[in-house]
């Protein structure tokens, strides 16, 4: 034992010896592996693209999460509980419980980004910025400028006015800051627009990026809200239920209190009018008379798949509709390539997530252009039949054709088509018995998972048949801005501004292409008329909710109650069917009966949903901050 | 996180309800679970939450190992503690996609069971105090997660060598153990070492082995 410390002994000290000669402090202070530090950022090109790209991040999936925007409109209704939509739609938020707020247009997540642009544009705009390549530190300035007028619209459009904030906030900065006024933060939002579209102007961006287009498209629709009746103060004290105790509130935070309403809408209508001009046409909006039915259908489903997908019949080339949107790669697993599992039928294995309610189906208009009417009897009878071809574009109902089903469950469908009544049937014993649909909350497969509405979306679901939504992705793009929504928008500004001549012409363009004849109605009826066309060619793309609360209609839209639609099939007499069943005039009669449901979602509207609450810990976290009407007392 | 206050057991407690719950519920119904107006301003807001010290980690954790030999026999037997924590219990996302547990069941306000401690069971915790974005923080929910668990035993006997050699066998030793295989706690639900708030984890198995080893 002794002997082998004598030898060992000297080692260990001379190991010992060795490495406090090897210490110095350079390898304490290392440089880490997994992150960049913020000065060498700004002195490399490719870093600060890197930069600049991530904040793209806060565009989240665009509109395809799980949970739609449709479902808090008179659109859609989510069929799963405990997602605290009701609580939107309901009109139980509060400071304290917000109800589901998306990402995309949260609070907290807008600033985040914001202060991300901040940084890039005080960086790339510094007098000593080392990005000297014009082009570059143009396109990369001109998408910050462009992202930062996106996030602060989200803001204005959900909350009112909120603070400006231009600089990159540090830990050590008061972050007690008051709101901006309404009508500064859409300056600012304007502004920023302009400053996007002169750096962009002239440059070749990719798909999915900001560019000049895209920035005076999203000036357009800043400019169009502003002009809205939701933003004159007189209008807002007008409301009941209305009051606001926080002394920091203003009614300039929502809503301008001087200047011409009817100047604002002249402004709207030259920034909607220079989209037009050079958003280079949108797809088949010059025709001169209605396309055939089929022919509309198969055109807006084109554009509702903006070039993302591979089915027979639809035309790639309706991408050109697209100004701003979110695409989707294989590479990458994202919750907005499922949209078909999270929205299809439960009989496909789906999860039927945003379904379309009655309300949004009985505003499809007659193929001949009168309103649908269900104290018509022919039209009850047959509710489905000659519509707005649009209808079949957007949504799945009992009868309609759709993929092939599944077989894991047996050949349950070979028709392939939507089950979403009950049915007389022969069973395989010979007897009569009542089958419930494969797509209803009594199906044989996953009823947890049914429509509680009898219809389902179909409109940004990919048709094509080798996509099996349960399992597979789509790659659909999410649109932010197409083309005919800037149509739309001036079609409103004309309407507003008594141009009645141009805003029929590009209101039967729009109709002409998905098969509709040409409106024949002026005055009110004409503004009723766009409003509904707006409703339709716009269904499903975040555009409904903040429509109908900036024409202030909530109460008579957002607010109704919703309705369900209940079909039943019976046998003609000496008509029989055995099972699998498929949908047949010759030996069913059907019956279609809407009715209202309140017990999944008792929608009302109280008016301080106008706008959503601040939660209870920014207020506290920015004393400043004051609180919208109808949330403090 | 909200301090749990009983349940409106009827109809008649519902109307006689002082306090304003429309900061977290559009609609009081029987079976609703009832909160602490801490701050005494007649409201349920955000601000009636009160802090919880206590985390679902036991602040305390204790064993006790025993060895017991006696000619032949051996007897070892180890037993676990922990306590101190709270642990959530109940918020199982059930109804359509799934079943209740059996306690829940046992434990709900129903027509026929106008209990005043227990709330009425929802689809998917579809009411403001099962759902965590609203008032689903609140102290029902919590349970003391403490237990003693007997973790494992052992006893065994090995046989006297001198009766083994003729058999050319060096040592023989038969026994019997088990894990898991008494707890005394009071979640009585699930296990008390899951941290799971709704359930969904891997139950511990009770063991029990029978052996006999053999050296040559």
């Amino acid at each position: 034992m002794k002997k082998l410390f004598k030898y060992i002994l000297p080692f260990v000290m001379a190991g010992g010896l060795l490495s406090i000669a090897s210490c110095n402090k350079d390898f304490l202070n290392q440089q880490p592996l997994d992150a960049v530090p913020a000065d060498q950022v700004w002195k490399d090109p490719a870093l600060a693209s890197a930069f600049v790209t991530e904040i793209y991040n806060g565009l989240g999936n665009g509109g395809f999460d799980e949970q739609m925007l449709a479902s808090l409109s008179d659109e859609a209704v989510f069929t799963h509980t405990g997602r605290n939509i009701n609580t939107i739609n309901e009109g139980s938020l509060s400071p304290t419980s917000l109800g589901w707020v998306s990402g995309t247009y949260a609070y907290a997540s807008m600033y985040q980004r914001i202060r991300a642009c901040n940084l890039a544009i005080e960086n790339l705009g510094s007098p000593t910025t080392a990005i000297t390549d014009a082009a570059t530190n143009a396109t990369l300035r001109g998408q910050a400028y462009f992202l930062r007028a996106y996030y602060y619209h989200q803001l204005v459009r959900y909350y009112g006015g909120v603070p400006l904030i231009t600089k990159d906030y540090a830990l050590n900065d008061s972050f007690a800051i008051a709101r901006s006024s309404f009508e500064d933060c859409v300056d600012f939002i304007v502004k920023d627009c302009d400053s996007a579209a002169l750096l962009l102007e002239d440059k070749t961006m990719s798909p999915g990026q900001a560019s000049y287009i895209a920035a005076l498209a999203l000036k357009s629709r800043i400019l169009l809200y502003a002009a809205s009746d939701l933003h004159v103060a007189a209008n807002l004290e007008a409301l009941s239920d209305f009051d606001d105790n926080d002394p920091n509130f203003k009614i300039d935070q929502l809503a301008y209190t001087s200047g011409s309403q009817k100047e604002r809408w002249e402004k709207a209508k030259a920034a909607a009018l220079e989209v037009v001009n050079k958003g280079g046409g949108g797809y088949k909006l010059n025709l001169t008379k209605p396309v055939s039915a089929a022919e509309g259908t198969a055109n807006y489903i084109s554009i509702a798949m903006g070039g993302g997908s591979k089915a027979a019949g639809v035309d790639a080339a309706a991408a050109s509709e697209l100004l701003f949107a979110r695409y989707f790669v294989a590479a990458k697993d994202e919750g907005g390539e499922y949209i078909g599992k999270y929205n299809g039928p439960n009989g496909y294995h789906n999860w039927s997530g945003n379904t379309p309610i009655g309300l949004l189906v009985d505003d499809y208009e007659m193929a001949d252009g009168s309103k649908f009417d269900w104290s018509i009897a022919k039209e009850k009878e047959h509710p489905y039949d000659n519509r707005d071809p649009r209808l079949y574009a957007t949504i799945l109902y009992d009868g309609a054709s759709w993929k092939p089903r599944s077989k894991i469950s047996g050949d349950v469908d070979p028709a392939n088509e939507i089950q979403t009544g009950s049915y007389d049937l022969l069973n395989n014993k010979g007897e009569k018995i009542t089958q419930s649909g494969l797509d209803t909350r009594s199906s044989s497969i996953e009823d947890w998972n049914g429509s509680r509405t009898g219809y389902y979306m179909r409109k940004f679901i990919d048709p094509d048949p080798n996509v099996i939504d349960a399992n597979d992705k789509q790659f659909i793009p999410w649109p932010f801005f197409r083309y005919s929504e800037a149509v739309l928008n001036y079609i409103e500004c004309c309407l507003e501004t008594g141009d009645e001549a141009t805003a029929t012409l590009w209101l039967d363009r729009i109709r002409y292409r998905a098969g509709m004849p040409k409106v024949t109605a002026t005055g009110v009826d004409l503004m009723n008329e766009y409003r509904n066309e707006r409703r339709i060619e716009l269904a499903y793309e975040e555009h409904r909710y903040h429509d109908c609360r900036r024409w202030m209609i909530a109460p008579s839209t957002l607010g109704r109650k919703l309705t369900f639609i209940k079909i039943t099939g019976k046998f003609k007499s000496g008509k029989t069917m055995s099972a699998p069943y498929h949908h047949d005039e010759n030996i069913y009669d059907y019956t279609y009966t809407p009715y209202t449901d309140n017990g999944h979602e008792n929608r009302t509207w109280v008016n301080k949903m106008y706008f959503r609450p601040f939660s209870r810990d920014e207020v506290n976290k920015n004393q400043l901050l004051g609180q919208n009407p109808g949330y403090s007392d | 996180m909200y301090e749990y206050d009983g349940v409106f057991a009827s109809q008649a407690e519902v109307d006689a309800n002082k306090i304003d719950y429309s900061d977290i519920t559009g609609q009081i119904r029987p079976g609703d679970m009832k909160f602490k107006d801490i701050n005494g301003d007649g409201k349920i807001t955000g601000d009636d939450q009160v802090r919880m010290d206590k985390t679902n980690s036991p602040s305390f954790t204790t064993g006790f190992n025993l060895n017991l030999d006696y000619k032949g026999f051996d007897f070892s037997v180890l037993f676990q503690g922990a306590f101190g924590g709270l642990q959530y219990i109940g918020l199982t996302e059930s109804g359509d996609i799934g079943n209740f547990t059996k306690w829940s069941y046992d434990h709900q306000w129903t027509v026929d069971n106008q209990s005043s401690t227990d709330p009425r069971l929802a689809n998917r915790n579809n009411t403001y105090y099962a759902d965590m974005a609203v008032a689903g923080n609140n102290t029902y929910w919590l349970r003391s997660n403490n237990y003693v668990r007997l973790k494992n035993m052992e006893l065994g006997y090995t046989l006297p060598a001198d009766l083994l050699t003729k058999a050319g066998i060096s040592r023989l030793r038969f026994f019997v153990n088990a894990l898991n295989l008494i707890t005394w706690d009071k979640i009585k639900i699930w296990d008390p070492e899951s941290t799971s708030t709704n359930g969904q984890y891997y139950p511990q198995a009770k063991i029990i082995n029978f052996g006999l080893s053999v050296q040559f």
